[in-house]
């Protein structure tokens, strides 16, 4: 399927194309980029890509924050010290 | 006064008919119908968006006014959303369109850039008839854009009503149907 997302990972920016859904799906109804137009299956694969980094990223994220808590819990802080420092996380 | 009663009153010669003189007021009676001249709005048409609308990002989806308010002429299609000039009425048509959008698919300030367009027959998202867009904002959550303007439409011109909304990577935003937050309209203008 053609998304912004793929076309973005594959480094055009939006003024690049135009995409456009009647109901049968989304199609590019603009090229306008001096490179050439990708075919759909490098945009699929690009969106996949995108999404692994982005759930990689989000793995990550929640494992530092696991990880800060429980150092914050050694130096002796509370829950609610931890809570007040963190935001509310 | 006097009373003139007949069926039709017409020119003797020449194209003209003239009714009263200077300095005369013509003035139909107060209960009198006066039809044939004047002209009204029509054809007209309003729907607007039944149930949540989603839009994926950054892809120009046609407005979908599925619920009709009005529409006099029925030259509006509500299953795909397109407004066709009926035989005879071309002229300049008032346009207009309204979008809600709403952030969505997990994030509350995922708008970014939003756009509306009408576009008639093959225009394209850079030759639209009438275009409205913000551009560079971010992080917006709830969003209301109103698009009007003034067409010349030929009979059998086919009118689109289009939405775009570039959101935050992952995310996606849709088109709010409460209290009619999003519809599209239009009618014939007289006198133009």
């Amino acid at each position: 399927m053609i998304t912004n997302i793929g076309l973005k990972q594959l480094g055009f920016s939006k003024e690049d194309y135009a995409l456009q859904d009647d109901g049968d799906g989304t199609f590019i109804a603009r090229w306008s980029s001096d490179q050439p137009q990708p075919s759909v299956t490098a945009i699929e694969t690009a969106h996949a890509e995108w999404q692994a980094n982005y759930e990689a990223e989000q793995i990550q994220a929640e494992a530092n924050k696991a990880s800060a808590i429980s150092k914050l819990e050694a130096l002796g802080l509370t829950d609610a010290e931890i809570k007040a420092l963190s935001g509310g996380l | 006064m006097s009373t003139i009663n007949v069926n039709a009153i017409d020119k003797e010669s020449g194209s003209t008919l003239t009714l009263g003189g200077s300095g005369t007021t013509v003035q139909p009676h107060a209960s009198a119908t006066v039809s044939g001249f004047g002209g009204n709005n029509t054809p007209a048409f309003q729907a607007y968006v039944g149930s949540n609308q989603t839009l994926s990002d950054n892809v120009f989806a046609k407005i979908a006014a599925n619920t009709e308010d009005f529409d006099t002429d029925n030259a509006y299609n509500n299953s795909t959303y397109e407004f066709v000039v009926p035989s005879g009425e071309g002229g300049k048509y008032f346009l207009y369109s309204r979008a809600t959008f709403v952030s969505s698919g997990g994030s509350s300030a995922a708008l970014v850039d939003q756009m509306l367009q009408i576009r008639v027959n093959s225009e394209t998202d850079t030759t639209a008839r009438l275009m409205l867009q913000e551009k560079d904002y971010q992080g917006g959550y709830y969003k209301t854009f109103t698009l009007i303007g003034i067409a010349t439409l030929a009979a059998a011109d086919i009118v689109y009503f289009y939405a775009r909304s570039d959101v935050s990577s992952g995310y996606n935003s849709y088109l709010s149907p409460d209290m009619r937050e999003s519809f599209v309209g239009g009618y014939k203008m007289i006198g133009l």
